[in-house]
């Protein structure tokens, strides 16, 4: 059972910079939370803060019905797994893995059923006897990871922790992760700037920018229902197309081409008859044929899908088809948008059914 | 698996720190001893050709000590056995240096002197014999270590 509540919190540096503010989340026992958000938008400052390692300069945190505002790191039952893993060089796995329940000195008889135990779980057992400089880096990750796993905390606290591995071992070691998560039914906090971590691995992502929460659900709903432009440009990959446009009728009037819209989006618009607002397309609900003249300017296929860049009038945009494109520079094409998202173009929230 | 399996188990992902600390604690002793046995610097007794064995012997032990202390914290046996033989040879070497000099009386200036006298004599063995206790202590939990551990590794192999 581990239930954390982050209510206001906010962090002030000595220099006056604020790095978070006014954080709200709760987080419900056995969720994945993701943090993410480009570089210096607070999430690792969030995490530290949970952790213990920064101080809160107002706010509270309440773990389990408790403050633990003011409680220092080792009283609050947290593992944290670092970017950089954090392994003594000097110490081989094993005690590596035991060396926080040494310190503790819990009996050496359960510390080795602990450790052996979580060995399995990482598939470390042969490399137990092995120094950390004679592993890869995915392995002393798992290491990092086991160390946390030994000390059975309430919550775990991961910190970039695939950083500094290759694409291809990002990947494995975050389904070696999510194993862990579905097997060890743990309260995670998960920071990364990396969108596919967060859709992949998360039960909610929070997204920050600039100190601010921008956005809190789940994977799906950070994709298909963006709450403003920058969380619609910071989910998906390749980022959403966005275009000027003014509502005209059932038009949507860019100054390169216009869109038809369908009477639920009309309807959804009325309020913004004859203004300007931000239409917002991805890549993928892009298909060929249609309405819109699009000039390709280059083409790159990926294998099943094909990423097509090109320009509608002097607006770039890029599309995602899936199937194998043969396309030369200078081809002109129709597209068509499958699905739109629209945006206030002062405010840059989301424009949505008002409930 | 009850505690003794779970303590044979844990041999094979820890030292054995028991058997190096107590060879280190040989080297410590026998520090001691060599700073202690030049004390009585008496005529010139000592130089000859037994200083010069006394000094290479001494780094030899230290040495070779070492490198057993290294040895056995992987619960060697090779490294076990040679820690035994130096403590064994740490007794011995009482009766090489010491005891010549204890047992030598020298004629200076018309009066006869003890090179050794019994208080330095007595501190001398002593040390020598906790270095000589640590090294085959250290040495023999070393075996021991080994052959239980080579036990357990082949009857969980089988």
């Amino acid at each position: 059972m581990a239930e954390l509540k982050l209510q206001n919190l906010n962090k002030i540096y000595d220099n006056n910079v604020q790095a978070v503010f006014d954080f709200n989340l709760d987080v419900k026992d056995g969720e994945l939370i993701v943090l993410v958000g480009p570089s210096g938008c607070g999430k690792s400052t969030t995490l530290r803060m949970v952790a213990g390692l920064e101080d809160i300069t107002s706010g509270h945190l309440i773990l389990d019905g408790k403050d633990i505002t003011t409680m220092p790191p080792k009283d609050r039952d947290m593992a944290m797994v670092f970017q950089n893993y954090a392994l003594y060089g000097h110490m081989t796995v094993y005690e590596n893995m035991a060396f926080s329940l040494n310190l503790r000195k819990e009996n050496k008889n359960v510390i080795h059923e602990k450790v052996l135990a979580a060995a399995e779980i990482l598939g470390l057992t042969d490399q137990l006897n092995k120094k950390p400089s004679q592993l890869s880096g995915g392995q002393r990750q798992r290491v990092a990871m086991g160390r946390a796993i030994v000390r059975t905390p309430k919550i775990f606290l991961f910190d970039e922790p695939l950083s500094n591995l290759d694409a291809k071992l990002r990947g494995s070691t975050r389904r070696e992760i999510l194993l862990l998560h579905k097997r060890l039914k743990a309260t995670m906090l998960y920071v990364t700037h990396d969108q596919t971590e967060a859709l992949t691995l998360a039960d909610r992502i929070v997204c920050m920018s600039m100190g601010h929460v921008q956005q809190i659900g789940t994977p799906l709903e950070l994709y298909d229902s963006p709450a403003n432009l920058f969380v619609a440009s910071f989910i998906g990959l390749p980022p959403m197309n966005f275009f000027d446009m003014k509502v005209t009728g059932d038009t949507l009037c860019g100054s390169d081409f216009k869109v038809s819209l369908k009477p639920e989006e009309k309807a959804l618009l009325s309020s913004y008859e004859g203004k300007e607002i931000t239409l917002g397309v991805r890549p993928e609900d892009i298909d060929e044929g249609g309405q819109i003249d699009l000039s390709v300017f280059s083409n790159e296929n990926l294998g099943q899908t094909t990423l097509v860049h090109g320009h509608a009038g002097k607006i770039k945009m890029t599309c995602k088809f899936r199937s194998w494109c043969n396309y030369k520079a200078g081809d002109r094409i129709k597209v068509s948008f499958r699905k739109m998202h629209f945006f206030d173009k002062e405010t840059t929230d989301a424009i949505r059914q008002s409930k | 698996m009850d505690a003794s399996m779970i303590k044979k188990d844990r041999m094979k992902y820890s030292k054995n720190k028991f058997s190096s600390n107590f060879a280190l604690l040989s080297i410590l002793f026998n520090i001691f001893y060599f700073v202690s046995i030049y004390k009585s610097d008496i005529g010139n007794f000592y130089y000859s050709i037994i200083i010069g064995e006394s000094v290479i012997y001494n780094l030899l032990f230290m040495l070779f000590t070492f490198l057993c202390s290294e040895g056995v914290k992987k619960y060697s046996l090779g490294y076990s056995v040679t820690l035994v033989v130096i403590g064994i040879l740490q007794t011995a070497r009482i009766f090489y240096l010491p005891a010549r000099a204890h047992g030598t009386v020298l004629e200076i200036g018309g009066v006869e002197r003890a090179v050794m006298d019994n208080a330095q004599y007595t501190r001398v063995i002593v040390f020598l014999l906790i270095s000589s206790a640590f090294a085959v202590i250290g040495g023999v939990v070393g075996i021991i270590r080994n052959r239980v551990l080579t036990a357990y590794t082949n009857s969980s192999a089988t």
